[in-house]
């Protein structure tokens, strides 16, 4: 038979790490539905309701996320070597994108929000981008102006890129994508 | 039992009961918050009033939110009966979202399922559906009837203008949002 000190140690056991673990989960976010391809890496938000951790952080944030039948959300914090991404770099995103009727890349801060520039450019998109006669476009971030397609970066501050792909048979097929797949990102130069 | 065997089996107990609880905590948390999107909308409109977004501003706002879409919303509360969903589509890259109350998609589709120049669904509890079905009511030809498990959530609409040109028609889109309640 447990003596109370047992029950007791037990329930405190349980609750400790229950609700310790929980905490740690919410507040790194961990979000063990998340995908990695290459240097992109898709949120579990992608699976609706299916992953409990990404869920809660939608439920927290207000977040609308993209169902898979709208498209696919990926984002980039580190360069394709594994370099978290910074405005004092020069960088090319080079790669071709998977089918879809469009997609969108953008930059943005740490905290998701658009960084604004003297250009106004926040997006290079499947409409507007540059294609060279023969293979797949480059798109050079930096905080300098650069020719061809070029999305502004914040000077020396750490930033994230955002690649969408709309209505796009990959969104449901995610974790069988191979790492190069998505456009690579090379880091070119460094103040 | 040994005093060491005690402390053992009292140990992986603690920790199994701390997975159930941190399972429990987790599947529970977003039914416990009043930060959801749709709990945002429900906060500051009306129901079924249609809500357009701002990328930078505004009580919802997309983490990662584009600045070539437009989007809208409406709130819909099944309880008193079904809604009838509509919205205009045209050229440019659209889709149409279902989110539960406490976040997470339900059903998602892009405009290739329009008919006729438009989107059209009828949002209806699993009890409603079969009360129509039993009054051998059809549903008229394009449209969609969806049943949802879940009384409460969010239609979320979105416009992909990839030229600047094209972002009034792209608010015009989604502001052409409807949903009515029966």
């Amino acid at each position: 038979m447990r003596s109370p000190i047992q029950i007791v140690a037990v329930l405190a056991i349980g609750a400790v790490t229950g609700l310790g673990a929980t905490y740690w989960s919410v507040s790194s976010g961990w979000q063990p539905g998340v995908v990695q391809v290459g240097p992109w890496a898709a949120p579990g938000t992608r699976l609706g309701g299916a992953d409990p951790y990404a869920l809660a952080l939608v439920a927290r944030t207000g977040d609308v996320p993209l169902g898979a039948g709208e498209g696919i959300l990926f984002v980039a914090v580190a360069d394709s070597s594994g370099r978290p991404l910074s405005g004092a770099c020069t960088y090319a995103v080079t790669g071709s994108i998977p089918a879809g009727r469009a997609w969108t890349l953008t930059l943005s801060d740490r905290e998701h929000r658009l960084v604004p520039n003297p250009s106004n450019r926040h997006a290079v998109t499947s409409a507007n981008v540059l294609r060279p006669v023969s293979g797949p476009a480059t798109i050079a971030v930096a905080s300098d102006p650069q020719p061809g397609n070029w999305l502004p970066a914040p000077a020396d501050a750490p930033f994230e890129l955002a690649l969408r792909i709309y209505d796009t048979p990959i969104a449901n097929a995610v974790s069988s994508l191979r790492p190069d797949a998505l456009p690579a990102i090379r880091r070119l130069a460094c103040r | 039992m040994t005093g060491r065997r005690h402390i053992i089996l009292t140990l992986a107990t603690g920790l199994v009961l701390g997975a159930l609880v941190h399972v429990v905590a987790i599947l529970a948390m977003p039914r416990l918050g009043s930060s959801s999107a749709y709990q945002r909308i429900v906060a500051t409109s009306p129901l079924a009033a249609t809500v357009l977004f701002d990328t930078e501003d505004g009580a919802v706002r997309p983490r990662f939110a584009d600045p070539t879409v437009e989007m809208s919303a409406c709130a819909f509360d099944l309880s008193r009966g079904p809604y009838k969903i509509s919205v205009v589509t045209r050229d440019l890259v659209q889709s149409l979202a279902i989110h539960g109350e406490f976040g997470g998609v339900v059903y998602a589709l892009s405009d290739r399922s329009a008919a006729r120049g438009g989107i059209a669904l009828t949002l209806m509890t699993q009890r409603q559906l079969e009360a129509a079905q039993a009054r051998e009511e059809e549903a008229p030809a394009g449209e969609l009837r969806v049943p949802l498990a879940r009384p409460r959530g969010l239609i979320v609409v979105r416009a992909h203008a990839p030229f600047v040109s094209q972002r009034e028609e792209a608010r015009a889109l989604v502001s052409s949002l409807s949903c009515q309640p029966q």
